[in-house]
């Protein structure tokens, strides 16, 4: 379980976070969505302890994030953003083992859990052999996945995952996604600017304004229930985005 | 680490003592010079010495600093360099030169029997066109004439500025030139009068008129021994048999038959030593090393000198890089530090390098050190910190502990850029090492320095073509290793998509 209070984060006169308090129950899925700027990443990566707030506290399983335990933490957690994020220098076998590598697991048990991974994202075995620079978006992204989920975190943080990828293959890997995350039980916290993707992973919608959560609840509650003008105004956009196609 | 430090210290060491035990002979970087060391030489060996000759050392204070410091026991000074330059007591006697040195721990022998006097010369035809026989005819002419004087001549106290307020000169159109260039600059047409030495052979060769000293400016600068007073006494006796057996003719024929005749200066001294008695005939005409086994100690000495240099500036300036890279306000003071040592210009830093290391590799090693540090720190620098924000995150957010994200992902990233400025500061270091040879340091500039002295192109060419070719063997290794430790995923050519 992830607990934030009253957390703060400012860059310079910026607030990219103002009084931010909430509440991720484990094995569940939240979507974090609102638009650019409002404090979506930032507070990811507050989660993820990339960052560490002015002023608040995250706390993970009860216990407040601190500098001692943030090495526990990550390894207890995977993290995968827009691009990916691979190391170009290592093929993708070499991506998704560098942890378990580091952390001195046998190689027998680094291949098994190499193939098993590769068979629920759909990896093929070339993929494994190739340079990122030398793969298309979509494969990317997979062995991205690949590399987050390696040591088996509880935890899954993911900023825009799929934002840079063509509408067909988005389509796809959101619903392969979908499965397998309810298949593994993960706690899920996924940054989106789209409500439509928002809606359909994830149990809870956080919809995020100017550094403020404006409202957590199921799109049925955003809908029936706005608690602002902005979530009325923020759903109404995102509708005519979605009626607006031919 | 400590283990590599420890075995650069002692490649140091070994560099700059080498074979500590034998005599060393000095001399400087012009031929009478030279000759006058390998007499000095052949006669300590045949007396049953062992004796070596470091030639063509830089200037004047460079050789006298060395002597002090014992890099050198021996070399052949002129007494009014001594007075004037040296020791700073014009027209002193004999006996106050001989206590100065004596409170420095150094001793001159009795006078070698010529000496070789600063004057000015000019050619023939003009001087007689118009109607120059002494310097003071000079001042007629003055504003019409270009003088070329050697750079030491230009700055000595005894050279052109004293000359110069002693005859009411103003200096006409004035440049400074190496020694060994004047000559032919004279002879060519491109200054009208330089400073000759009056036993140089090419006064004879070119035909040149030497202007009598009318008012006594230059001191007389009779040729002497100067040794550390811890010479032994069988060296002292050895070197004694020379004092008042050369002749000022005899000096000049030497100096003719290196400079015209192109013999060796080992070989012209072992035939006056014979001549002179002070050596047999036969031992007189075992030669020295040929130019190929010549050649390969050259290579070794300069490849000596970049690898060790090269290598203590790897150990040193990519952890400072890393440092600098990981620590912001670190980052400016590394990068000027390093920037500044790169400003001064190499021939200077070599040469500062002398009363702290004294002459030899040694000296050279640790300034072709300094000269490599900037490429790799700078480069390391930018590899590192071009490394972008979204691969740090997932190298972090992966659960990599600091040390392990250096060495698995930031370094193999710079990689490429790291590798890049090794090279360019190896190729720098292959270049700059032929400086070295100035300070004693020898390797492929020793050649080149030769070659200018004697006028001798092909000998400059033994020099610079090796070293343009160790330049780019440097390259081509660097290339190879650059195949071989960066990942094909940071290559543009394997790229695609």
């Amino acid at each position: 379980m992830i607990e934030l209070r009253n957390v703060s984060q400012r860059f310079r006169q910026h607030h990219a976070l103002r009084d931010v308090s909430l509440t991720l129950p484990a094995g569940r899925t939240a979507a974090l969505i609102g638009p650019s700027g409002c404090g979506k990443s930032t507070l990811l990566r507050c989660v993820a302890g990339l960052m560490q707030p002015d002023e608040g506290t995250v706390e993970v399983d009860g216990r407040p994030l601190t500098a001692d335990r943030l090495a526990a933490h990550r390894q207890r957690l995977g993290y995968v953003i827009q691009n990916g994020g691979l190391f170009p220098h290592l093929d993708g076998r070499g991506n998704v083992t560098l942890a378990a590598r580091h952390l001195g697991w046998r190689p027998a048990d680094i291949e098994a859990r190499v193939q098993v991974l590769a068979g629920q994202l759909r990896v093929p075995a070339r993929c494994l052999a190739q340079y990122p620079a030398t793969l298309s978006g979509g494969q990317r992204q997979r062995l991205s996945l690949m590399r987050a989920l390696m040591l088996d975190p509880p935890l899954l943080l993911m900023d825009e995952p799929l934002a840079a990828l063509d509408p067909m293959i988005r389509a796809g890997l959101q619903a392969e996604l979908r499965t397998l995350f309810e298949q593994l039980g993960k706690t899920v916290l996924w940054v989106t600017h789209d409500l439509a993707e928002a809606a359909w992973f994830a149990d809870d919608i956080l919809l995020l304004n100017d550094g403020r959560v404006v409202q957590q609840g199921r799109l049925e509650d955003l809908r029936m229930h706005p608690a602002s003008d902005f979530v009325t105004q923020f759903l109404t956009a995102q509708q005519q985005l979605h009626a607006g196609l031919p | 680490m400590t283990r590599w430090t420890g075995a650069i210290l002692c490649l140091l060491w070994l560099a700059g003592h080498a074979a500590a035990a034998d005599l060393v002979v000095g001399s400087k970087k012009f031929t009478e010079s030279v000759v006058l060391g390998e007499l000095a030489t052949t006669l300590l060996t045949a007396s049953g010495e062992s004796a070596r000759h470091r030639r063509e050392i830089g200037g004047t204070r460079v050789l006298f600093e060395a002597l002090k410091r014992g890099d050198i026991d021996i070399y052949a000074e002129y007494s009014g360099t001594l007075a004037q330059e040296l020791l700073a007591l014009p027209g002193a006697s004999r006996q106050a030169l001989q206590s100065a040195l004596n409170n420095q721990g150094l001793r001159m022998s009795a006078p070698l029997g010529f000496a070789n006097n600063y004057a000015l010369a000019m050619r023939e035809r003009e001087a007689a066109q118009r109607g120059i026989r002494a310097i003071s005819d000079l001042a007629a002419a003055d504003g019409a004439l270009r003088y070329g004087f050697s750079h030491e001549f230009l700055d000595r106290a005894d050279g052109w500025p004293g000359l110069r307020d002693a005859y009411g000169l103003t200096g006409g159109r004035l440049r400074g030139l190496d020694h060994d260039l004047a000559y032919r600059a004279l002879d060519q047409g491109a200054v009208d009068v330089i400073e000759v030495y009056t036993t140089d052979a090419e006064i004879d060769y070119y035909g040149l008129r030497v202007l009598e000293d009318d008012r006594g400016h230059f001191s007389d600068y009779a040729a002497v021994w100067l040794y550390r007073s811890d010479l032994p006494a069988a060296a002292v006796a050895a070197l004694a048999r020379l004092n008042g057996r050369i002749g000022a003719d005899a000096m000049r024929r030497m100096n003719a038959a290196v400079k015209q005749a192109g013999q060796s200066e080992s070989a012209v001294a072992r035939a006056f030593l014979a001549s002179a008695g002070l050596m047999d005939r036969a031992s007189a005409r075992s030669l020295p090393a040929g130019p190929w086994s010549q050649f390969v100690q050259t290579t070794r000495e300069h490849l000596l000198l970049v690898s060790l240099s090269l290598g203590a500036a790897l150990l040193v300036a990519v952890p400072l890089g890393v440092l600098a890279a990981g620590v912001p306000g670190l980052r400016q003071v590394v990068l000027s530090a390093v920037g500044v040592l790169q400003t001064i210009p190499s021939l200077a830093l070599l040469v500062i390098m002398v009363p702290l290391l004294g002459i030899g590799a040694a000296p050279a090693v640790v300034a072709l050190f300094l000269y490599s540090l900037l490429p790799i720190v700078r480069n390391t620098v930018t590899g590192l910190t071009g490394i972008p924000d979204e691969i740090r995150d997932s190298a972090r957010a992966i659960g990599l502990p600091r040390a392990a994200r250096l060495r698995h992902v930031y370094l193999p990233m710079a990689l490429p850029q790291i590798l890049a400025g090794i090279k360019i500061a190896a190729v720098i270091n292959v270049g700059t090492a032929t400086l070295a040879a100035l300070i004693g340091a020898g390797g492929y500039g020793q050649p080149i320095l030769t070659g200018i002295r004697l006028d001798d192109t092909a000998l400059i060419l033994w020099g610079a073509v090796p070293a343009a070719a160790m330049a780019l063997a440097v390259q081509g290794l660097f290339d190879l290793a650059e195949r071989w430790l960066v990942s094909p995923g940071l290559r543009s050519d394997t790229r695609q998509v």
